[in-house]
């Protein structure tokens, strides 16, 4: 016994992951291929087109050059690119951090009546993608057709009153189309925080403002903070909303910049300009990811401590409990019911034309029969249905199988794995779409481009982070003697999966699938960027017909499909959302997991 | 049966491995229930995990049989689900998506077996669950959840039955139940059963032998018995029941017995051959020393007798729990309550020579 003591105290194989079993502590050799295969697959859908996008702004004539960064730094509109994007970005997440915070606040923890109500409609304004309310708000606040503005003019006489044209409109639409998604962050930790921790401070002596400031608050910042990051985090890029209401006045964003340089641009070396302004982004927003992670991690530490099903202690507003509600439909009427009004309006007429008894005799359904049966509409239909179908089965899949190896590989290998996944967070859609373009452009041998296909490679990139995020929390509450109990039984690893593994985390699954299709038919601005006559989707096609050819009604038809379709997405999406929220466990019977809202719902 | 030899375990951590299992041998005979004791982190699990195929070892020989489940000489290793083992774990693993029957079922229909409803009905009418096969899982109490995991582990006819702490998230009287019907259950299929626990009581009851482990070696290997009562290291007469260690030298030792000076005087023990030890502990439990008020009521007064002062009892129901002090040694005595009891601090007490242990301090400082 001494004698192997002294041998060796460890074995200094393993210190290198293992001769036999380099990769996962699964000692069967598919799932060290799988590793291989996924680990690939991440490094050439992630890591190549951000290496990508980072070289070209060092690239001139096929030589390295810094260039493109002096180019950019002596250039004063630079300077009021990012104070725009700047401001913009700022004023619109605090604005909805604000409201998401006050709403959670007042469903949580108070008594606002119809409770059940007011949390599904401040989540279904997501059914609303920021192109569709932008154009909602254009008629209704645009100075010369507006509807509010005519209204209000004829009530009052003078000039219009409201011009939605102006980096104040911007922000303004910007900010109730963000609200449900900090909502939807903020909320679970409102909901999970132990009244005991309050109760405790009472006990110890701290009156109701102490409570608040010692020990409320500190246990709401991180999650408060996540949202603020992820939200900051794009809008910073973020284009639907700044496309359509600034562009036309020439105030631009960041986003709409690289949008307007890109349709400009004939040849390639613009993407020297592109790509070394977009790096500048990248730092930020990559600063902002990990931030955003890291307070996700916080939060989760400190809401997730117990499972035991509590009820919070409800805070009486009273009389002013009416006063509250009033508000949230107010906020639903600016954020869902008004705009969507308005467009449902201008669907059923031929050309834009205000509220009046006269423009009730034109109302009819031949716009839609119109709209629908132009081929490139159907065309656009067709994509977006193969777009959405293949995107979020892929992203359900794919995800489940990287969450899998996360819990199941070595340590350095699992976080390697997790980082690659989490990493589209931080590149904006924009970029991803022209690290894609210059990729397939240079490396024709896939011949993807200009097709549907590159889309699909687009969204599923993208929204593998907000996958795996979901899929991480269920796979993390899966204990792992469930599987363990299964090998055991002499059910090999595929089996294993399909019998244990799938069935108990299809939930998530489903989740996740549901939410990815809403988000890849909201999707603007990759599409755009990606766009070709073959590869029009139904988002881009609203586009074309808003902003290019000026076909209002057109966009207006298009936008009912697009909400009606997304509405129901959103209303499976939520009811699947409550049923994420407990995995059976054989330990604890129901257990509360991380949100799984910890991804991104609106980009 | 079921043979390790030399087997070693290591943990990645961060910045190098921590051994978890420092080559250990030991063999379970065909059929015999043997049972892995010692405190947390010891190993016990690792190595459990290690036969069941879950972990890797860095080095050793596991058969069971005549099948070589892993060796490192040349590289042999079967993968956990081609090894033919039975495993009952400490969450049960109970399938919340599956109903009893379909739980218990598993390990047969992977296995492509015939009469599988047989088989099944078979295993839950031996852990008392007939009746219960269309229910779903999640609707059983703790306790039926683990009468699921041993059906499941007991439907195919395995090599080996391995429990990995099973009883722990059990309340004690649950756990008392539980814990005579394994045993029973297990003697009534003869099946050759490893058993993980840190509860010595457990340990005692269900096993034929016990490996005592501490900081990834095996102590001792003994029947219950001989764990208990003739312990040959410091470390097993600590962790097993309760224990008076006093310091002592040998003065003489004959072929069966020797005498052993102490602080408190001169003691005979009994021997089981001649003593080879000449400094260490004495060890002797509290419930062998019967105590006395009057020197007389002492069931043997020849030898071995002390004097000393009650310094504290506690009351514990079934016993009472007194210190004595003997000069500056404390000695713990256990004794039912009965109708000699005094108030009068003073009291006599006897070592029986066949109930103390000499053992070596430095033999277990090896670890």
């Amino acid at each position: 016994m001494c004698d192997a003591l002294k041998r060796r105290d460890t074995n200094p194989l393993k210190f290198f992951g293992q001769i036999n079993w380099p990769f996962t502590n699964i000692k069967v050799r598919e799932s060290h291929i799988l590793v291989v295969v996924i680990l690939a697959l991440l490094v050439y859908l992630v890591f190549f087109p951000l290496a990508l996008i980072i070289i070209s702004g060092f690239v001139f004539d096929e030589g390295f050059t810094v260039r493109h960064y002096v180019d950019i730094y002596s250039d004063a509109r630079t300077y009021s690119l990012i104070t725009n994007t700047l401001v913009f970005a700022t004023s619109s997440t605090f604005m909805a951090v604000t409201l998401g915070v006050i709403f959670a606040w007042l469903t949580e923890r108070t008594n606002i009546p119809f409770k059940t109500a007011v949390r599904i409609s401040l989540i279904i304004p997501l059914a609303v993608p920021g192109i569709l309310l932008s154009i909602g708000w254009v008629l209704l606040a645009s100075p010369r057709i507006g509807v509010l503005n005519s209204f209000l003019v004829g009530l009052l006489g003078g000039t219009a009153p409201f011009d939605i044209f102006t980096m104040e409109g911007m922000i303004f639409v910007q900010g109730l189309s963000f609200t449900p998604t900090a909502f939807l962050i903020v909320a679970p930790s409102f909901r999970r925080m132990d009244p005991l921790l309050e109760e405790a401070a009472g006990t110890s002596g701290a009156n109701m403002f102490e409570t608040l400031r010692y020990i409320v608050l500190p246990l709401l910042l991180p999650s408060i903070l996540a949202s603020g990051a992820a939200i900051f985090l794009i809008s910073l890029v973020v284009f639907d909303i700044p496309g359509t209401l600034g562009m036309p006045s020439r105030i631009f964003v960041f986003a709409s910049e690289i949008v307007d340089a890109a349709q400009e641009m004939e040849q390639l070396p613009a993407y020297g300009r592109i790509g070394a302004l977009s790096s500048v982004f990248l730092f930020f927003t990559f600063s902002l990811a990990i931030f955003y992670n890291y307070m996700t991690r916080r939060a989760g530490k400190y809401t997730t401590i117990t499972g035991k099903g509590y009820r919070p202690k409800l805070i009486d507003l009273r009389n002013w409990k009416y006063v509250a509600l009033a508000f949230v439909i107010f906020y639903v009427a600016l954020a869902l019911i008004l705009p969507f009004l308005t467009i449902l309006w201008t669907s059923f007429l031929p050309y834009l034309q205000p509220l009046s008894f006269r423009a009730l005799q034109n109302l009819s359904f031949d716009g839609y029969v119109e709209t629908l049966t132009l081929p490139r509409v159907q065309l656009a239909l067709w994509n977006t249905l193969i777009v959405v179908v293949v995107t979020s089965t892929t992203v359900a899949v794919l995800s489940t199988i990287i969450s899998w190896l996360i819990v199941h590989s070595h340590r350095y290998v699992s976080r390697c794995l997790d980082f690659l996944a989490f990493l589209p967070l931080a590149i904006p859609h924009l970029m991803l779409a022209l690290a894609l373009i210059y990729f397939y452009l240079t490396i024709r041998i896939i011949p993807v481009y200009g097709t549907v296909w590159i889309l699909v490679i687009a969204f599923i990139t993208t929204f593998i982070a907000f996958g795996t995020r979901t899929t991480n929390a269920a796979m993390f509450q899966l204990h792992s003697e469930l599987e363990e109990a299964a090998w055991i039984s002499g059910a090999p690893l595929l089996r294993t999966f399909k019998e244990i593994v799938v069935p108990l985390i299809f939930p998530a699954m489903l989740n996740v699938a549901i939410w990815v299709a809403a988000l890849s038919m909201r999707e603007l601005s990759a599409a755009l960027m990606l766009r070709s006559s073959e590869s029009l989707v139904v988002s881009t096609i609203i586009w074309e017909f808003w902003a290019e050819d000026s076909v209002p009604s057109h966009a207006a038809v298009l936008g009912v499909v697009t909400i009606l379709i997304l509405l129901v997405f959103t209303g499976i999406g939520l009811y699947l959302y409550d049923r994420t929220l407990t995995v059976r466990s054989p330990k604890k019977k129901r257990s509360n997991i991380i949100s799984p809202v910890s991804g991104l719902k609106s980009p | 049966m079921l043979k390790i030899q030399g087997l070693w375990n290591s943990y990645v951590v961060e910045g190098g491995t921590v051994p978890a299992v420092r080559g250990i041998d030991f063999t379970v005979e065909t059929g015999e229930f043997y049972t892995l004791l010692g405190p947390s982190g010891c190993g016990k699990s690792t190595t459990l995990r290690c036969i069941a195929g879950l972990e890797d070892p860095d080095e050793g020989v596991i058969n069971l049989g005549d099948e070589v489940l892993f060796s490192s000489e040349n590289g042999a290793f079967i993968p956990v689900h081609q090894r033919n083992i039975g495993m009952v774990f400490q969450s049960y693993a109970i399938w919340p998506h599956m109903t009893v029957y379909d739980n218990v079922e598993f390990p047969a229909k992977i296995k492509r077996m015939s009469d599988r409803k047989g088989k099944v009905m078979r295993a839950l009418e031996l852990v008392g669950l007939s009746g219960l096969e269309n229910r779903s899982a999640t609707e059983l109490s703790g306790g039926q959840q683990q009468r699921v995991a041993i059906a499941r582990a007991i439907v195919v006819d395995v090599g080996l039955l391995m429990f990995d702490e099973p009883l722990s998230n059990l309340d004690s009287k649950l756990r008392l139940q539980m814990r005579d019907e394994l045993r029973q259950l297990q003697q009534k299929l003869g099946i050759t059963s490893i058993y993980v626990t840190h509860d010595q009581e457990e340990a005692m009851v269900l096993s034929d032998r016990i490996a005592v482990m501490k900081d990834g070696l095996i102590v001792e290997i003994g029947k219950p018995r001989e764990i208990y009562l003739r312990p040959k290291r410091l470390f097993t007469a600590q962790f097993v029941g309760q224990s008076n260690l006093i310091d002592g030298k040998i003065s003489s030792a004959k072929a069966l017995s020797a005498k052993v000076s102490t602080a408190i005087g001169e003691i005979t023990i009994k021997t089981e051959e001649q003593c080879e030890i000449k400094e260490g502990m004495l060890l002797i439990r509290p419930e062998h020393v019967p105590m006395a008020w009057n020197k007389e009521d002492l069931p043997d007064t020849n030898s071995n007798v002390f004097e000393g002062n009650i310094v504290s009892q506690s009351f514990t129901g079934k016993l009472v729990d007194y210190t004595i002090k003997v000069g500056n040694q404390f000695i713990e005595i256990q004794m039912p309550l009965h109708n000699t009891h005094q108030n009068d601090p003073n009291v006599f007490f006897h070592f029986p020579p066949e109930r103390c242990v000499m053992l070596s301090k430095e033999e277990t400082q090896t670890l």
